[in-house]
């Protein structure tokens, strides 16, 4: 009875262990997606959730992808049913927080996409966190 | 003993066939009162017949110019955008090509015109190629900044371009509203920026019948 509950402690002593020395798992990006684009436009917007893991704030301060010129945080806002947007250089991440980027809202816009974004694409971009660092993420498009 | 146990039978019955009755009162009052109540729409609707301003000076990507009286009969929306557009246009595009999935065979009695409101960037052809690929059924309509200012305000339809970026990029600020003309010609309803695919359908159905 005794070993058993000592194996026990013993376990959670280690699997804590094992969660706190793996830094990459800080931030979880999840539900990265894109919507397919028309051939005739070289924009696109990606949509994904950011959680925050740690007891401790971060933010999203930029990112990047070769299948893109230029990446920018973008939020759209609509004011008077007057839609525009205003770009952002870092969206905060409360501790334990999410934040989610979706159509109408929070995006990352995509300036001179090199291919159009097919249902299936898995394009690889680069986030930036102010504290986390780098973190690699797959958009996946998607016909939702 | 018999005569008491057949009184109570039928005052049993009675009850029975009374509560029948009252359910089947409610359940047909329910029915008649879904069947007369108007439907109440999402969109702000035009009381008085308003009948919607021309496109002057702007042309169809069918190289026709815009005449609402060729349209078979068929509900036309009106969508101010651009193709530069990341995420507003791309989204309301694909919410009314939902809405119109949503109505199947009545899907094929509305279709959307979206007016470049970016005439320095968008052609009259890339326009149309940008709104068919999320519906076959939609149609561009571009034009000379002039005619495309003087058509946005008769729409009550703001643009401008936003700040122009050290590369020379810049997005629009516009007006995202979508508008519905019925097939008298009429400016019907304004839908608000943002309007939820199966709202819009359940709007358009209305209209349509």
């Amino acid at each position: 009875m005794t070993r058993r509950r000592f194996l026990l402690v013993l376990f959670f002593v280690i699997a804590m262990a094992g969660c706190s020395t793996s830094d990459s798992a800080d931030i979880v990006v999840r539900d990265a997606w894109s919507p397919p684009t028309p051939p005739v436009t070289n924009v696109a917007a990606f949509y994904f959730t950011i959680h925050n893991l740690t007891t401790t704030a971060d933010s999203l301060v930029g990112a990047s992808s070769s299948s893109c010129d230029e990446m920018q945080i973008h939020e759209s806002v609509t004011t008077d049913d007057v839609s525009s947007m205003d770009e952002l250089l870092e969206v905060p991440i409360e501790p334990d927080g999410d934040v989610v980027f979706e159509p109408n809202g929070l995006h990352l816009m995509c300036l001179g996409l090199a291919e159009p974004v097919k249902v299936g694409d898995s394009i690889a971009v680069i986030l930036k966190f102010e504290r986390s660092g780098s973190l690699d993420i797959e958009v996946v498009g998607d016909d939702r | 003993m018999a005569t008491s146990s057949t009184n109570r039978r039928p005052r049993w019955l009675l009850v029975l066939i009374l509560a029948a009755v009252i359910l089947a009162g409610i359940l047909v009052a329910r029915f008649a009162v879904s069947l007369f109540s108007p439907h109440l729409y999402a969109g702000t609707v035009f009381q008085q017949s308003t009948p919607a301003p021309a496109m002057d000076g702007l042309l169809l990507d069918t190289g026709q110019p815009v005449n609402f009286g060729d349209f078979d009969d068929k509900i036309v929306l009106v969508y101010f955008g651009y193709t530069n557009c990341p995420d507003v246009c791309p989204t309301t595009l694909r919410d009314v090509a939902k809405a119109l999935d949503l109505l199947g065979d009545d899907g094929d009695r509305v279709t959307l015109l979206m007016v470049s409101i970016d005439p320095e960037r968008d052609e009259l052809a890339t326009t149309g190629e940008y709104v068919r690929f999320f519906d076959e059924r939609f149609y561009g309509v571009a034009g000379a900044p002039e005619a495309t200012t003087q058509v946005a305000s008769q729409y009550g339809v703001f643009f401008q371009p936003s700040e122009v970026e050290a590369d020379g990029t810049y997005e629009m600020d516009h007006t995202a509203s979508l508008m519905g003309i019925d097939t008298n010609g009429d400016l019907r309803i304004v839908w608000p920026p943002a309007i939820e695919a199966q709202v819009l359908a359940d709007d358009l159905k209305a209209l349509l019948t």
